[in-house]
């Protein structure tokens, strides 16, 4: 097995299958309005799990909105960035999952197979970027809300991983559609419920195979990074950085650390982050 | 469990009543009670296929085509309609959410009647069309219809012209609602551009936009087709990047995305953009146009302004120095700045720097819409002192809740207390509803007939059609269903003025009479399948519009510091009310999906909260969640307190929307209402409500208030998230 997860994970692995899903971010068009995050909740049938559970960390969203503040008032100035499952291709959290419920399928797709997961947790603890959810209930919908639930999206229950899929049931449909017609699936012919509601198409989904997709463009712009690069996870979610000016420049002077105001000075990376080195060890 | 039965219902239901519906024109006929029907299944009910239908969102006032994904006779999932010029294929968190309102659990299931110890019970239609056709025919008949009155939305709409006509063959009165300064704006476009309505700002186009206030990426006007001009602004095909200066006491959404923000003191916008306007002459910016306008620039200086504005000098003359090297700039005035005490005047001003700067023609231009005349304070005082001394004996509320969404001090909530009789025509008993005699539960806009002309639209005349994507869910009948119906009964010049069957009928019978009063002749069916097709009908303003834009005006009058109800020493914060995207006045308060969508701002769930500026707070010993007092002139609550870095420390910020009496389950008794402290102050040129014109004061509870936020640490701490480099 172990085998088979270093092959996978060698670099432009992904590119001999057919598609390579892949999303870019572009932060100088998110205006953070939380569209994207309701049309996730729709299309994916998130629960509402009300206040409590929120108060208690429970929430479930595949896609949410993160903020960061940067500089303190009157030169304040707050920053957008939606963040969901990276699609690592050398995911943190499949080579932990001790019934390989987690994995990663030829399409690029971190995929999560439900009935397979028995809930240990693991791939939650293991993952940088915080987007897997457990659910600790089984959620239900107060009558009749539960007539909106998707038909096109397994409802899970107690006990159960789960996590942003790039809208695999989209992609799906629109790979039965093309191999109908025996062609490849046209560059913007499926978008996840996210990139289709953004009202800035700040989301571009595509093809990172095929070099002429709008997301391969995105992926060439000097703007492009990638979320936590230093972790090594290869991320399948590729940010084009906010080009405003730095703060201070743009307030004409007046210099504003923005870890001089934290309210904690322990870099996160320091504080129980996966090491690359642990990370290895497990794999190996 | 559902049973075999339920399931051939379910069948019946969605399918026949929308399929065959839609393609024979009877879609508002109860569906055919038959199990013989899915033997040969209507084209938009196949198991497993989802059928797309375009309508018109109607959850907030500016007009979005969606488009609605129906399965098995349920709508499931709204995406916005591409080939709609307004929404352009974006849909905002609210709209989305209205699934919520449709599928709601405290949706009204059917028609109710008050039974007198402040509960409702169920009843039919025909007794309550029957009750309230008798008490309307009664009072015409008195000629006493001057005591009916009905309360509106003001939409564009073909319904609220079938209240219009209802109301006028009765002799009512309508008080059309808003909390939108759109009296404010359409008298500055008067004043300084010369032309009646709403102007279209080209926000793409622009390659510095100056915002006094307008938060048109959070709520103002219509925040999707702003969105996508804002996109193409930002990153767009012409390889530029504009740039954004947001000027607020308080920093919105669009602030939070702008590349400078400036705070200036409340009330000081106007100023701030008439010193601007002045600075743009003396730098020979403006065209002949404005060549009589000397008298401004020296009237009107930098330093007089940055001082009124509590802004330093040098950030507004860097301000100016690009606004002045700016190839195709654009001003917006809007929110808070338009409405204080001298709205009109500061949106005349933001106007007047347009004007200097020579956007009109250029990234604002004339457009059609918003003729609605909105009922201005002392409009709405008048109804409020007929119902005191008596002499309302009926009122329709028709879709709207002013005992919530207005401010309490308007006394809209005593007046409906004291008036002989009141009818709810809302899908839910919001607060205004709990006082009513009757409730008649309403369709949701997903299940019936109407249409909307977007408003400002894209530069274009944009009608949107709304149709029904699926079969009613309950017993409810749409507003225009009501009124015609009421029509029928009553006879006389109501029936003459409304002779159509139903919603279908009369939204069809306007489209013909629009199209043929424009010359559009040729097979309506045709036309009008078409519409059904695409969702919207879209066509080029008329000939002439584009140089609506008069050449020559007289200077703009001098834009005075807005005046606040409360005294300083008593009151010291000045009260920003703000309306948000998912909210909105209070529309979003019973919808789980906002209700759990973190506040973007402050990333805040389920309730509502006061924003303080750190250091304020600091003064006053507070910390994020504790428990506050806040009070002005008309009136006090309690809400938690969050620390918010955009946010000056003279002033207090508040969401609208929230704190409502009632409205069902998710909305009732959350957070506090912000519009119970204002007090009722109309604008000084119009008379439109100035809604950021009060002062509160601050005092701390002693205790925890109850604030649920998500999210962790509010800074990168060094991390990289933002990008390489550092700094953002």
């Amino acid at each position: 097995m172990t085998d088979k997860l270093r092959e996978y994970r060698a670099d432009g692995y992904f590119a001999k299958f057919d598609y390579h899903w892949t999303m870019a971010i572009d932060l100088d068009r998110c205006t953070g309005c939380g569209a994207c995050v309701v049309a996730c909740q729709a299309e994916n049938n998130l629960p509402i799990v009300g206040e409590k559970r929120v108060r208690q960390g429970r929430e479930m969203k595949w896609l949410r909105v993160e903020r960061y503040w940067d500089g303190d008032y009157p030169h304040a100035r707050l920053n957008f960035i939606p963040i969901l499952c990276q699609q690592c291709d050398k995911a943190p959290c499949e080579i932990a999952c001790p019934v390989f419920a987690t994995y990663h399928n030829q399409d690029g797709l971190n995929a999560q197979v439900y009935n397979r997961c028995i809930g240990t947790r693991t791939c939650a603890v293991y993952c940088p970027y915080e987007v897997r959810f457990f659910n600790w209930f089984t959620y239900t919908w107060d009558e009749p809300l539960e007539q909106q639930l998707n038909p096109d999206v397994t409802v899970r229950e107690k006990g159960v991983m789960e996590k942003c899929t790039f809208c695999v049931q989209r992609i799906n449909r629109a790979k039965d559609a093309a191999r109908d017609e025996d062609r490849r699936v046209a560059d913007g012919e499926v978008q996840p419920a996210c990139a289709q509601s953004c009202p800035t198409d700040a989301i571009v989904f595509g093809d990172r195979n095929d070099s002429d997709s709008a997301v391969s463009r995105k992926m060439r712009d000097p703007r492009a990074y990638e979320v936590l690069k230093e972790l090594n996870t290869a991320p399948s979610v590729i940010y084009l950085k906010n080009a405003r000016e730095p703060l201070h420049a743009a307030n004409g002077g007046g210099h504003h650390d923005d870890g001089a105001h934290a309210e904690a000075a322990e870099p996160h990376a320091a504080a129980g982050e996966p090491r690359m080195a642990e990370v290895e060890s497990a794999v190996t | 469990m559902v049973s075999r039965r339920d399931i051939f219902k379910y069948a019946a239901g969605g399918g026949v009543g929308v399929g065959v519906g839609l393609l024979l024109g009877e879609v508002n006929q109860r569906p055919l009670e038959t199990l013989l029907s899915t033997h040969i299944p209507p084209e938009d009910f196949a198991p497993g296929i989802d059928t797309w239908y375009k309508t018109l969102c109607r959850m907030c006032p500016a007009g979005c085509g969606i488009s609605v994904k129906v399965r098995e006779g349920r709508a499931k999932k709204i995406e916005g309609n591409a080939e709609h010029p307004v929404s352009r294929g974006g849909a905002c968190a609210l709209g989305q959410a209205s699934l919520n309102a449709l599928y709601n659990p405290d949706r009204l299931r059917s028609p109710m009647r008050a039974d007198g110890e402040g509960g409702f019970v169920p009843a039919r239609w025909d007794e309550a069309l029957e009750e309230l056709s008798a008490r309307l025919g009664a009072l015409q008949a008195a000629g006493m219809g001057r005591r009916v009155w009905v309360l509106t939305g003001g939409a564009l709409s073909s319904g609220e012209e079938a209240l219009s006509r209802f109301a006028e063959a009765l002799g009512a009165n309508v008080l059309r609602l808003t909390l939108d300064t759109i009296a404010n704006e359409r008298a500055a476009a008067k004043a300084i551009y010369g032309f009646e309505g709403l102007p279209h700002y080209d926000i793409a186009s622009a390659d510095m936009v100056v915002s006094f206030g307008a938060d048109f990426l959070g709520s103002w006007r219509s925040p999707i087709a702003y969105a996508k001009a804002y996109g193409e602004f930002r990153q767009g095909a012409n390889g530029r990047r504009g740039h954004l200066a947001q000027i607020e006491p308080r920093m919105s959404l669009t602030g939070a995305n702008a590349d400078e923000w400036l705070p200036a003191r409340p009330g000081t916008e106007g100023a701030l953009a008439l010193a601007l306007a002045a600075e743009m002459l003396r730098r020979g910016r403006g065209g002949e146009d404005v060549a009589n306008w000397g008298g401004l620039s020296e009237a009107m200086s930098l330093a007089g302004a940055a001082e009124q504005a509590d802004i330093p000098l040098a950030r507004i003359e860097a301000l100016a120095e690009r606004l002045a090297a700016a190839e195709t700039p654009l001003a917006l005035g809007g929110g808070a700045a338009g409405a204080g005490t001298h709205g009109a005047a500061a949106l005349s001003a933001v106007a007047a720097l347009n004007r200097v700067l020579g956007a009109p023609g250029n990234t604002v231009r004339p457009n059609l819409g918003y003729a609605t005349a909105y009922a201005s304070v002392p409009d709405i005082e008048a109804f409020a002192a007929e119902a005191a001394s008596g002499n309302v004996s009926l009122v329709l509320l028709a879709g709207v809740d002013p005992a919530h969404d207005l401010p309490e001090s308007l006394g809209i909530r005593q007046a409906l207390e004291r008036a002989e009789f009141v009818a709810s025509l809302d899908s839910f008993i919001n607060d205004s509803a709990s006082q009513a005699d009757w409730l008649l539960a309403t369709d949701s806009f997903l299940e019936t007939w109407g249409d909307d002309i977007s408003s400002p639209g894209a530069g274009t005349l944009t009608v949107t059609l709304q149709q029904p994507v699926q079969e009613r869910l309950f017993d409810t009948l749409s507003i225009t269903d009501i009124v015609l119906r009421l029509a029928a009964r009553l006879g006389g010049a109501a029936a003459k003025a409304l002779p159509h069957a139903d919603a279908q009928a009369f939204t069809r019978a306007e489209w013909a009479r629009v199209w043929q009063s424009l010359g559009l002749n040729g097979d309506f069916n045709e036309r009008f399948r078409l519409a059904q097709r695409n969702g919207v009908w879209d066509a080029p303003l008329a000939e002439g519009m584009a140089d609506a834009v008069s050449p020559e005006v007289p200077p703009p009058p001098a834009a005075p510091e807005s005046e606040f109800a409360g005294g300083e020493a008593e009151y010291p914060f000045v009260l920003h009310p703000y309306v948000t995207q998912g909210f909105r006045e209070g529309a979003g308060a019973n919808l789980p999906w906002i209700q759990e969508l973190p506040d973007p701002l402050t990333s805040v769930v389920y309730g509502s909260w006061a924003e303080v500026n750190p250091a304020t707070a600091g003064q006053l010993g507070l910390s994020m969640g504790d428990l506050v007092e806040i009070e002005s002139p008309a009136g006090k609550v309690s809400v938690p307190v969050v620390m918010h870095p955009g946010v000056r420390p003279d002033v207090i910020a508040m969401p609208l929307g929230h704190g409502h009496r009632a409205n069902g389950r998710y909305a009732e008794g959350r957070g506090a209402n912000a519009a119970s402290l204002l007090a009722a102050q109309g604008d000084s040129a119009t008379g439109a409500l100035a809604w950021a014109a009060t002062r509160v004061a601050l005092k701390a509870l002693g205790k925890r208030g109850r604030l649920t936020r998500t999210g962790g640490v509010g800074r990168t701490l060094g991390r990289q998230i933002l990008g390489p480099g550092g700094k953002h």
